[in-house]
């Protein structure tokens, strides 16, 4: 009981000090936690964050989902063809050093701006993530059952089903941890340069118009989203392959 | 079945001669691809396939780029993001190896920062930028310290975290022998540290990276992230595409220099 009022403590330290330093900031750039507490669940009530939220989400999702499937079928097939690998792994490994924001200007360039290039862009991102991960996971697996499929005459199809799926599903489920986040930071950060809604709109949005409470309502909604979403995601990691661990470490920008 | 790879083992027994022929068929291939793959983008656009707003061809790509770098603003924008990003990243290592030292020294530092770290981590670094910007203004400040705080967290979490590694009989070792507190630092502490830290700075540079040019595309006027987005919004497409390009040979060469350091300053910790 004692060690875990403790641990709380520095955080209402903080809180504390947090208001104390906005009530005697008179200048407007730190507004008091209760101020910016009062402007988060007013968002809330009038619909604005709901909206933000779900625009992030929703995109989110669909550029998560998109960079999945694509990654997962390259992945299998430079996994599995030494032809393709052969002839798609230089061009991979030249623009894998590229960092992904630098990818915006071009699709604005292809796409406009909007929500059609911000998908695009978190897209490619989760796609060499999720890629990778599947690369790893076709190449690590144990030949011995390749070899004892393809002796108890399993065509080309049984193969994919039964043995690659199967075992390239363990480094691709502990990707989907990462490559939700890697979805949720791209979004937000294609929505802050070239968005028409969504979270990273609204904050941009909310810096213009020097609204520090509403940065900070952003801030916060952010960090809740992606704490939530990587939960979810473990949770997700832990349930679908509890029989091994371990995912090509990623990064959170 | 020929191309099928999987592993070593099972792949069709064939003449060894069979074998060295195909190898030399892969290895040619990894050639051929990326300068295939250009010679039909050059083709493409030159014959007008695609259209040449949005897929110039290489040729002209690098025509422009040199153009931009001799004549133009290119080069000095690379000076100016160079910059930005040494400082901004030297900034962000110093605060997080000073952060784990913290951490490791005293048990209030701990229980703060780990609130701190808990609490500012989830949230995506880009996001932080408009706060910074009402705070620090427009100018070099607000860029250098976006950039710090990429390098800031991995290198403070991950030094900690080596730390906490230190074998406690050389913690203890040293301090029969009289170690004095500096001693214990450089002779113990330090070494232990450096795994875990470089860990986190080979992860902090590339964050560091992906915020310069995410600050220099939102917020700045020189830069070669500025230089980029801005040729994209004029529709000037190859000198956008030369500014990709020399932001991937920036992000090249950025690698490089933090993994060639690594591997000199603690040769052990080199990955395969």
């Amino acid at each position: 009981m004692r060690a875990r009022v403790i641990a709380v403590l520095p955080l209402l330290v903080l809180a504390a000090a947090w208001e104390l330093a906005g009530r005697l900031d008179d200048s407007g750039l730190l507004p008091p936690l209760s101020l910016v507490l009062v402007s988060l669940v007013r968002s809330v009530a009038t619909g604005v964050a709901v909206s933000h939220v779900a625009a992030t989400l929703w995109k989110t999702a669909v550029s998560f989902v998109l960079g999945t499937v694509a990654g997962v079928a390259v992945g299998l097939a430079i996994g599995w063809f030494r032809v393709v690998a052969s002839c798609l792994e230089p061009l991979v490994y030249f623009t894998y050093a590229l960092p992904r924001v630098a990818l915006i200007p071009l699709f604005v360039l292809w796409l406009g701006l909007g929500n059609r290039a911000v998908v695009a862009l978190a897209s490619v991102a989760v796609f060499y993530l999720v890629l990778i991960n599947t690369v790893s996971g076709v190449r690590q697996i144990d030949p011995l059952l390749i070899r004892a499929a393809r002796n108890l005459g399993a065509d080309h199809l049984q193969m994919l089903v039964k043995v690659l799926l199967p075992a390239a599903a363990v480094p691709v489920f502990a990707a989907v941890r990462l490559a939700v986040g890697q979805a949720l930071i791209t979004v937000v950060s294609g929505e802050i340069v070239i968005g028409e809604s969504g979270l990273g709109y609204w904050i941009w949005n909310a810096r213009y118009r020097m609204d520090v409470r509403d940065v900070f309502v952003n801030l916060i909604f952010l960090g809740l989203l992606g704490v939530v979403i990587t939960r979810l995601a473990h949770v997700f990691e832990t349930m679908t392959t509890r029989w091994r661990h371990g995912a090509v470490e990623g990064v959170w920008p | 079945m020929a191309v099928m790879h999987g592993a070593a083992v099972t792949r069709p027994r064939v003449s060894p001669g069979a074998e060295a022929t195909r190898e030399r068929l892969y290895a040619a291939l990894r050639l051929v691809s990326p300068l295939a793959v250009l010679l039909v983008w050059e083709t493409a656009s030159r014959a007008g396939v695609v259209n040449r707003l949005f897929l110039p061809p290489p040729s002209v790509i690098v025509s422009v780029g040199v153009a931009s770098l001799v004549h133009g603003t290119l080069a000095a924008d690379i000076l100016v993001s160079t910059r930005r990003l040494v400082a901004g990243f030297l900034l962000g290592t110093a605060l997080g190896i000073g952060a784990a030292a913290a951490m490791a020294r005293g048990r209030t530092a701990k229980l703060f920062l780990d609130w701190l770290i808990t609490l500012v981590y989830p949230i995506p670094k880009v996001a932080i930028l408009p706060l910074l910007l009402i705070w620090l203004g427009t100018g070099d400040l607000t860029r250098v310290v976006i950039i710090a705080t990429g390098a800031f967290f991995p290198v403070a979490i991950n030094t900690y975290a080596g730390v906490r590694t230190i074998d406690p009989v050389l913690v203890r070792a040293a301090r029969n022998l009289g170690a004095s507190p500096r001693q214990m630092l450089r002779h113990v502490v330090f070494p232990a540290a450096l795994p875990g830290l470089y860990a986190g700075v080979v992860i902090g540079a590339g964050l560091s990276l992906i915020l310069l040019v995410y600050a220099e595309m939102t917020a700045a006027s020189s830069g070669v992230g500025y230089f980029t987005y801005t040729a994209a919004t004029m529709f000037e497409t190859e000198k956008s595409f030369a500014g990709v390009f020399t932001l991937a040979v920036l992000g090249w060469l950025w690698h490089r220099l933090i993994v060639t350091v690594q591997a000199w300053h603690c040769p052990w910790t080199r990955r395969a």
